[in-house]
């Protein structure tokens, strides 16, 4: 009770004070302008430089972006734990590869068939596992499922080529007379994952689905007696975030040439939920900072992957205990209450 | 084929012992805690290192087995005082946490273990005949130990004080406080607990497979599985669910398909979640909303 | 015309009846009240006519179609929507996005939604508009969980002791908005604990003691009733305050 008179107290002087300025909301607008300004400049430098070693790292970068993304809708928005992304992005991987292999499917085709194979398997999964509140049922099923992927995948030898994995000898066919088989060209298809993501979670995020969303992550029972269909909702998040984990996936194939059960490892999706928790779980950029931070740092200061992972492990505990709502989700509060007039530096405890 | 039958029996019942004796950790501590605890597979893995590390130095396997439970007890009371105590009842943020555990512990284990299978030697070798057939001896004591443990930790929470008070602290947390339970210490006891069963799974899985760093998943995959099955923070429902895992997974290979036998447990869960919304059991699990 | 009519629901959780062969009919435009001593099984009813637990025997219509088997979600598209004892709002949000989510969820009956400009004006929200919900002063989280009901474009609102804990001053602004809501014509029926808080309020008040229907009718009438009294006085004689 005093904690709530005293934030009331704190609201009533922000009102009470003089409108802040008009100078505060530009240069809040401005920061933004500047950080998006940043990774359009981020995403033209490989092929600018023009350097293999840049593509390479662009590449990588750039899916594990997507890949954060569309994770981000499902667990930031919508709230729901599921740790089954890594097993969807091995399996558009997989899917692919062999419908264009083996079934002789021009890439383009095959993409889309992958998508809704992986659609159609995380329906099956959500179904049973959404229909509880509260999430748990969602986390234990996804990581059986994660587990039995990776087990098919590294047992169905005559289909997937076992534990030795797959080559992958083939390109995107040319769009438009864009050719995709160099390495500007795969990065330039790895960014366009990124950047077809965003747009997708944009545009969910604007939407009513989207705040139907966050009204279930906030309170399932509250969104249901406000007329939401709590488990339609859910369940199609679950779907299109897999679908695009997937689709994701079909595009990595062809760029490391290479697929192998390790890509279905729990790792990876635990490695992308870390990614989320430390970039800032729920809000836009967040899953951007957090990948650039993850992928990106270490790559530059030749961190060796194990290190890499235990150090992201002792980041989640802490980002988790002590700053739950992540590097994004600290900026975006502070440059709010800027805005209102409260200094942009302080260590006074924000509500 | 009657003979068929009886083997195939005896080793599902073994290895869904085996799988109870992991579940039932992972159970009690979502129950009174709340978190469901991802990082359960690596005090498997961890135990069976413990176990392999103490057999190879000639202490013998009851003293691995013994040491493989207190290091693990020890190392749960740990993780429980320096971060799961933080955010209990939390599901999400204490499920996350784990995961970072995972990250962590699996990663230093690759590292200093390297990712060399290893095996020891089991106490028991060879094979027993009973009645007509052929048993491996080392099995059989597996599941004689599995049996023993789960017995025991049942016992220990039907009909000591302490756990009773943990039963008490599941029903309701605020209500066990207010009759003089000691919350936080039990809850630490709790985990402590978990992990030690973790521990026991471990060393005993370690006298029959190969250890790896990257072992835990499995025990964790076929955990979860129970967990659900019986009736989430039931720990009688996860035994039970245990065996019939074991058995349907050991017919099911035998009769069926080998190369399927991890999709058994699998089917059987979604088919649950459809069919039997509590649990197979009917046990109310505890669905905080 | 009866906009809600329960007919013969009742409600046994094993050996125990909470609700017992209730018939209660509510008519377009009413604004009445629920009252009962602790237990008599009100708020189970109104989860019940919420959707939020099944009858075990009865049904119940609104606007004459049966809508007992309906998923909560279904009853609130059709314009039946409840609040929670206690406020229950998104207290991360702001009250502004509270009343988007609530305002946009919906399909089928855009024409009932109010303007969220609208609500903010009428409610007096707009100072706090862009704070977390979770931060306001309680009477503000109990208007704005009324708020939210309203922006989905709801014909009747079921209100579940609005009033508990509350101050006076906020009790009062609390029924000048219960009062405000219904004159634009949503049906409200509202359960209390309190007879006072709805004296002054609602027209009729059906009166609830175990788990059945002991009295019907204006206030002041529920009042001099001996069984109504007998009833209070057996669990709580603080009722008539």
């Amino acid at each position: 009770m005093s904690v709530k008179s005293e934030t009331a107290v704190m609201i009533n002087e922000a009102a009470s004070e003089t409108a802040p300025g008009e100078n505060r909301n530009r240069i809040v607008q401005l920061v933004f302008a500047l950080g998006w300004l940043a990774f359009a400049v981020l995403l033209a430098t490989p092929i600018l430089a023009d350097s293999r070693y840049l593509l390479h790292v662009g590449t990588m970068i750039a899916l594990h972006g997507a890949l954060a993304v569309s994770l981000n809708l499902l667990l930031g928005y919508a709230g729901q734990f599921a740790i089954s992304h890594g097993a969807f992005y091995g399996l558009g991987a997989y899917a692919s590869a062999l419908l264009v292999t083996s079934a002789g499917l021009p890439f383009w085709l095959a993409m889309p068939l992958a998508m809704l194979i992986a659609a159609i398997v995380a329906a099956i999964i959500g179904y049973p596992a959404l229909r509880y509140t509260g999430g748990v049922h969602l986390a234990l099923l996804t990581f059986a499922f994660g587990e039995l992927a990776r087990l098919i995948a590294a047992n169905w030898d005559g289909l997937t080529g076992g534990p030795m994995g797959l080559r992958v000898l083939y390109f995107p066919e040319p769009v438009l007379g864009f050719a995709f088989s160099k390495a500007s060209g795969l990065y330039a298809l790895a960014a366009a994952m990124l950047l077809v993501t965003m747009a997708i979670v944009l545009l969910v995020k604007r939407s009513r689905f989207g705040r139907g969303l966050v009204a279930i992550r906030e309170d399932e029972v509250l969104a249901s007696f406000l007329g939401i269909n709590v488990l339609r909702y859910k369940l199609a998040a679950y779907v299109l975030s897999s679908a695009m984990a997937a689709m994701i996936g079909t595009v990595y194939a062809p760029i490391m040439t290479f697929i192998s059960p390790e890509l279905l490892n729990v790792h990876e999706t635990i490695s992308l939920i870390g990614v989320l928790i430390l970039g800032g779980i729920g809000t836009f950029s967040g899953p951007l900072i957090g990948t650039l931070i993850f992928y990106g740092l270490p790559e530059f200061l030749r961190i060796a992957s194990f290190y890499r992972l235990v150090i992201l492990g002792v980041l989640i505990i802490l980002v988790v205990l002590l700053v739950p709502k992540g590097i994004a989700g600290v900026i975006r509060q502070r440059l709010e209450m800027y805005r209102r007039g409260y200094p942009l530096f302080s260590w006074r405890k924000l509500s | 084929m009657f003979i068929d039958v009886i083997q195939t029996m005896t080793d599902g019942l073994m290895i869904g012992g085996l799988y109870a004796t992991v579940a039932v950790g992972i159970t009690l501590v979502f129950g009174i805690m709340g978190i469901l605890n991802f990082a359960h597979g690596q005090m498997v893995m961890l135990g069976a290192y413990v176990a392999f590390f103490f057999v190879t130095a000639g202490y013998g396997f009851w003293l691995g087995l013994a040491f493989a439970m207190l290091a693990m007890a020890l190392l749960g009371l740990v993780m429980e005082r320096a971060v799961f105590r933080f955010i209990l009842t939390d599901h999400m943020g204490g499920l996350t946490v784990s995961l970072g555990i995972i990250l962590i512990i699996e990663n230093l284990a690759a590292a200093y273990f390297t990712p060399d299978h290893r095996n020891f030697d089991p106490p028991l070798k060879g094979g027993v005949e009973l009645l007509g057939m052929q048993f491996s001896a080392q099995r059989l004591l597996v599941l004689a130990l599995v049996l023993v443990l789960v017995t025991a930790f049942y016992l220990f929470l039907q009909k000591t004080r302490l756990g009773k008070a943990i039963r008490a602290m599941g029903q309701n947390r605020t209500g066990a406080a207010l009759v003089g339970v000691q919350v936080g210490q039990v809850t630490a006891i709790v985990f402590a607990l978990g992990s030690a069963m973790a521990g026991a799974a471990g060393a005993l899985y370690g006298s029959l497979f190969a250890i790896t760093p990257y072992m835990a998943s499995g025990p964790l995959m076929k955990g979860f599985i129970l967990t659900v099955l019986g009736g989430l923070g039931s720990v009688p429902g996860a035994v039970i669910a245990g065996f019939l895992l074991g058995i349907a997974e050991s017919f099911g290979s035998r009769y069926l398909s080998a190369s399927f036998r991890d999709g058994y447990g699998f089917i059987l869960l979604i088919a649950a979640l459809l069919l039997f919304p509590r649990g197979l059991f009917g046990f109310s699990g505890k669905e905080k909303v | 015309m009866s906009l809600l009519r329960i007919e013969d629901v009742s409600m046994r959780f094993g050996g125990l009846t909470a609700v017992r062969d209730v018939s209660v009919a509510i008519p377009k435009g009413g604004l009445c009240g629920l009252i009962g001593p602790n237990g008599a099984g009100k708020t189970t009813l109104f989860n019940i006519v919420s959707g939020f637990q099944r009858p075990s025997g009865g049904r119940i219509l609104f606007e004459d179609r049966d809508i007992t088997a309906l998923e909560p979600h279904r009853r609130a598209e059709l314009g039946l929507v409840r609040t929670f004892q206690g406020a229950r709002v998104f207290p991360r949000l702001t009250i502004r996005e509270g009343l988007q989510i609530a305002r946009h969820l919906s399909d089928g009956n855009a024409t009932r939604r109010p303007v969220i400009d609208d609500v903010m004006a009428e409610f007096g929200f707009a100072k706090y508009a862009d704070e977390p919900a979770g931060s306001l002063p309680s009477g503000v989280m109990r208007e704005l969980g009324i708020a939210m009901a309203i922006s989905t474009g709801a014909r009747m609102l079921l209100l579940d002791e609005p009033a508990a804990g509350l101050s006076a001053e906020e009790v009062t602004n609390l029924q000048r908005v219960i009062r405000h809501v219904h004159a634009a014509g949503v049906t409200v029926w509202v359960i209390e604990h309190n007879l006072n808080f709805l004296m002054g309020l609602v027209e009729r008040c059906i009166v609830l003691d175990a788990g059945a229907v002991i009295a019907d009718g204006e206030p002041r009438a529920i009042t001099g009733d001996p069984r109504v009294i007998e009833a209070y006085l057996g669990d709580d004689a603080h009722a008539f305050g």
